[in-house]
């Protein structure tokens, strides 16, 4: 056996994939702007407060003290 | 003093956004469309679709960025969103058509490697798409995006060993495959030696 010819799956997979991805810079700024021009329309929805996790700790302990 | 954005983590820009500097989720953006249309791509193999999963994905993250709370890394909670929206689109798009000619693998041949690698392609497009959902997403994620299985496990949200499990298992199939073609399996001995690496499975460490 050749040394270093072992190759494994992952190498195998790898070489044998035709996924393609766009080089064009342009493509990607198109789709940033596309993206981002969906997110001004948005808004972040607001956890209600009861369901934090620094909420639910102190809840927590304070059902263990009334315990 | 202003900062190069590549010295700024996700969490710091996470935190601006969250104080209202929606300029902060561009960053982001910029930082991962990439690596996510990879990803998208490789399940949904349409670049159209691919890219909605994308705007789709991250319009998600933007709305429930408030719950976020670092428990995972940034990446990984956005690529849990990316592949559940990936696997809505996978599900509709099979309710729609029965066109089975149109379910392959995004791999395959490339020019200079000829007939037996177009059929190990081909082979392999079979064999990855028939695994169960969650054996190709830990192959995908390990292979083609390189994610540690701690990544992986959070993607998938599963314990750690479930999904070194997964992507085991995924191998192994992937090997029973090539097990009763001999004359793919001489192509890849001659060059590289499928079969000799899948035994120790070294590359499921990590």
């Amino acid at each position: 056996m050749r040394p270093h010819a072992r190759t494994d799956v992952s190498t195998l997979l790898k070489n044998t994939d035709e996924v393609e991805l766009p080089m064009d810079p342009a493509y990607y700024k198109r789709l940033h702007d596309k993206i981002m021009a969906k997110v001004t329309e948005k808004s972040m929805e607001a956890v209600p407060v009861r369901l934090r996790m620094d909420n639910l700790v102190a809840m927590k302990k304070t059902v263990s003290i009334r315990r | 003093m202003t900062r190069d954005l590549e010295n700024i983590t996700d969490l710091e820009l996470i935190e601006s956004v969250k104080g209202g500097n929606t300029n902060a989720f561009s960053a982001l953006v910029l930082r991962h469309q990439r690596g996510l249309l990879r990803m998208g791509l490789r399940f949904v193999k349409d670049l159209d679709t691919a890219e909605d999963v994308v705007q789709e994905a991250f319009i998600k993250a933007y709305e429930k960025l408030d719950s976020f709370e670092g428990r995972s890394s940034f990446k990984s909670w956005l690529y849990q969103i990316a592949l559940n929206t990936a696997r809505n689109r996978l599900r509709e798009t099979r309710r729609e058509t029965v066109d089975v000619e149109d379910t392959h693998l995004a791999v395959g041949p490339s020019s200079e490697t000829g007939l037996v690698h177009t059929a190990v392609s081909e082979l392999l497009n079979k064999e990855v798409e028939k695994l169960p959902i969650r054996q190709r997403t830990a192959l995908v994620l390990r292979v083609y995006e390189d994610l540690s299985f701690q990544e992986i496990a959070e993607i998938m949200d599963c314990p750690y060993d479930t999904a070194k499990a997964n992507y085991r298992h995924a191998l192994l199939k992937l090997k029973e495959a090539f097990h009763d073609r001999q004359d793919l399996k001489t192509w890849t001995l001659e060059t590289g030696g499928f079969f000799m690496e899948l035994n120790p499975l070294k590359e499921a460490e990590g």
